[in-house]
């Protein structure tokens, strides 16, 4: 242990003393923290836009005048999801499918069916997240400062002055392994004080995965930093080295995951949006207009409504029968857009699956999908986010459809278009739309956004395991 | 109990598809100075690498204080001193941290005064000491090196061009060196294109050509080598 800290402190000296290798440290360190601290920046600038803008939703809302209840059915209303505390580690996919949604009776929210697609680290490039910089930037800094960890030393000769002092193959390569991971461990750093700061009050247990995804970043990086002592170790001279590691890095951080992505989605494609709302409309058109009382659709729903209230007709119902129409009608359009938005889901989960697969292929794939899910800003909260928005959208429908049930009869409600008098009949009063809870979103707790990664994490720790044999295995070659 | 310090018996090394070494054998006694002539590409650092285990043969045992190197590699690199051909230092580190940080590699934890005495048996300058070796000729880090060489203590030196660089003054100290340390019972075995050098500080002088041992010279009574024969049959195997 002694001679692997030797050299690993003789690594660190050398690059404190080498100017190229200082420079590079000096950038990681740079980079890390100011994307830390611009990521902050932004989402907390986006946190208080979000804030006011749900505020200020919520005012237009509740100062609508009175109305009659299915206006404000189609007025509909504006909700926004809260970032994760992580997002300022890793804002996921917050980007690409937003965090806005609008919501309105007789359909499904305007983000559900969203031509939104996975895209590629690639596709990141001009997001300046700590987690960008930590998958992308730090293993091509690790790769210059560690390149000639080892070529180094047999371009100078000091390979036999150090085996001639006993170092082993072995040792050699775990204190250089060890100075890089040194150098690793600081670029964490930055993301860890940030996820410190952000997940300060949270109690959805985000500080366990802040944890658990600082663990994974070192995973991550100790990977990198064994696969690129090893191919210091296995090859010659420091220009192969630097080659095949910067071909390694343009392969698994560039190309792997713009091509897992768009596998993903030539494997099992999502249907187009307008073939998606096409479908949509022709199902919900069997289900009948709830709008229309008299359709075919709604003439069971007549008689066995007036068989139970044992009348003779809708008039005599104890409750508005077009309000009641309406009710049922949203019951049944919602089920056809669940069962939709269901498939939907289904399908954007296969084709994230399919993309994870490449984690056998790339590191970064792992680590990406891994920081997401316990960032809170991957696919299954986006999803969770969707089907809390759509139970808020269908208890708000069903307020209003209830009002219109309660607060006028079938009478009035049939001639509201009759002159003002009797549309000031069928207006609800504004006081109710305050009535209406405020949308707030409960995230998913950490042993559920770990679930989601645990798949992603089995992967990094068998790239863990690849790397660490490949760094036995070079060590075998130190021989001469 | 073994007579030799160091054994080569009908050793063969290949390297790079090429056979380098065929059918050498060759012993040294405790406390002997052997050196090894011979030209470029004669297997001379060959030799020295594959009594530090560096290189396996493929025929043939190299045996260290009775121990086979293939079997027991580090047992065997704990008893031997390297000082290979070009001084394998640090650039960026002093003569100074050098000499701690290689010794403290193969713990050994010398104090500052045998640090600087061994400095001062190379004659390096002491205002030379605390600047990194970028900044030095090759013949200091040459110097750099053998001290290094020597702080190991160990009771087998293997040099390879050990007066490379060095000015004929530090070329003179060395030779005494080396002959303080056979009088102390360390073996020394190097390899040497400097026939007026090897003939000066050996006991013995052995011509290498090709891969092969082609004769021996052994020091007279006085412990004088006939140079001039040395140097016939040297410039003879160098011409055939």
């Amino acid at each position: 242990m002694g001679a692997i800290i030797l050299i690993a402190t003789d690594e660190l000296r050398f690059w404190r003393r080498s100017k190229i290798a200082w420079t590079v440290l000096v950038t990681l360190l740079l980079v890390s923290t100011c994307a830390a601290l611009v990521s902050n920046v932004e989402v907390s600038r986006r946190a208080e836009e979000r804030l006011a803008q749900q505020a200020e939703a919520d005012a237009i809302f509740q100062a609508q005048p009175d109305r009659h209840p299915h206006r404000m059915v189609h007025y509909g209303h504006y909700v926004y999801r809260a970032a994760s505390p992580l997002a300022v580690i890793d804002s996921g996919i917050d980007s690409m499918v937003g965090t806005s949604i609008f919501l309105e009776g007789h359909r499904q929210n305007s983000a559900t069916f969203a031509a939104a697609r996975e895209t590629g680290l690639l596709a990141r490039f001009g997001s300046f997240s700590p987690a960008f910089v930590l998958q992308a930037l730090a293993p091509l800094l690790l790769i210059i400062c560690g390149f000639a960890s080892v070529t180094r030393e047999k371009e100078n000769k000091t390979l036999y002055q150090l085996i001639g002092q006993g170092v082993s193959g072995n040792k050699l390569v775990f204190g250089k392994s060890l100075a890089l991971w040194v150098v690793a461990l600081l670029a964490i750093l930055p993301l860890l004080f940030l996820g410190f700061s952000s997940t300060g009050s949270d109690n959805f247990g985000f500080r366990q995965s802040l944890y658990s995804m600082t663990f994974g970043y070192l995973i991550y990086l100790s990977v990198w930093v064994l696969l690129i002592v090893s191919v210091s170790a296995l090859l010659r001279t420091s220009a192969q080295s630097l080659s095949v590691l910067l071909g390694l890095w343009i392969v698994t951080v560039v190309l792997m995951p713009r091509i897992a992505s768009e596998y993903a989605s030539a494997s099992a494609p999502s249907p187009s949006q307008i073939e998606t709302n096409l479908r949509i409309a022709e199902t919900m058109r069997a289900g009948g207009d709830s709008h229309d009382i008299e359709d075919n659709a709604f003439v069971d729903l007549r008689s066995v409504t007036l068989a139970e209230y044992n009348v003779e007709s809708i008039e005599d119902l104890p409750f508005n029968y077009r309000g009641f129409v309406a009710l049922r009608g949203e019951e049944a359009d919602t089920e056809v857009l669940k069962q939709f938005a269901q498939e939907r889901m289904s399908q954007e989960l296969r084709q994230k699956s399919i993309a994870d697969s490449f984690s056998l292929f790339s590191p970064v794939v792992a680590i990406r999908s891994f920081s997401m899910a316990l960032a809170g800003t991957a696919l299954q909260d986006h999803h969770h986010f969707l089907r809390a928005a759509e139970d808020y959208r269908f208890n708000m429908v069903q307020t209003f459809n209830r009002l219109q049930m309660s607060e006028m009869t079938l009478a009035e409600d049939l001639a509201r278009n009759d002159g003002d008098e009797a549309g000031r009949n069928t207006r609800v009063n504004s006081s109710n739309w305050a009535e209406m809870p405020v949308f707030e979103l409960r995230p998913l707790d950490h042993t559920q956004r770990w679930g989601a990664a645990s798949s992603s994490g089995f992967a990094m720790g068998l790239w863990l395991i690849v790397a660490f044999g490949l760094l036995l295995l070079s060590s075998r070659q130190l021989r001469s | 109990m073994t007579n030799y310090a160091l054994k080569a018996s009908d050793l063969e090394v290949v390297r790079g598809g090429k056979t380098v070494l065929s059918g050498m054998s060759f012993e040294v006694k405790q406390g002997e100075v052997f050196a090894l002539l011979g030209g470029n590409g004669a297997g001379k650092s060959t030799t020295l690498l594959t009594f530090m285990g560096l290189l396996q043969p493929k025929g043939g045992v190299a045996q260290v204080l009775g121990k086979s190197v293939a079997e027991q590699p580090d047992a065997v690199r704990n008893q031997i001193a390297y000082l290979p051909e070009s001084a394998a230092l640090y650039d960026h580190l002093t003569a100074w941290e050098n000499l701690t940080y290689f010794l403290s590699l193969s713990q050994v934890q010398p104090a500052s005064e045998s640090l600087r005495a061994a400095l001062d048996a190379v004659s390096l300058p002491i205002e030379s000491r605390g600047r990194p070796l970028k900044s030095y000729s090759k013949g200091m880090r040459q110097k750099v090196a053998i001290a290094l060489a020597l702080l190991r203590e160990t009771p087998v030196l293997l040099l390879d061009e050990p007066t490379s660089g060095l000015d004929p003054s530090a070329v003179e100290d060395f030779h005494d060196i080396i002959e303080r340390l056979a009088n102390n019972g360390v073996t020394v075995l190097m390899v040497t294109h400097d026939l007026y050098g090897a003939c000066q500080a050996a006991h013995r002088v052995g011509i290498l050509r090709a891969g092969q041992l082609v004769e021996v010279f052994e020091a007279d009574a006085d412990g004088n080598i006939e140079i001039s024969t040395v140097r016939d049959l040297f410039l003879q195997q160098r011409v055939a």
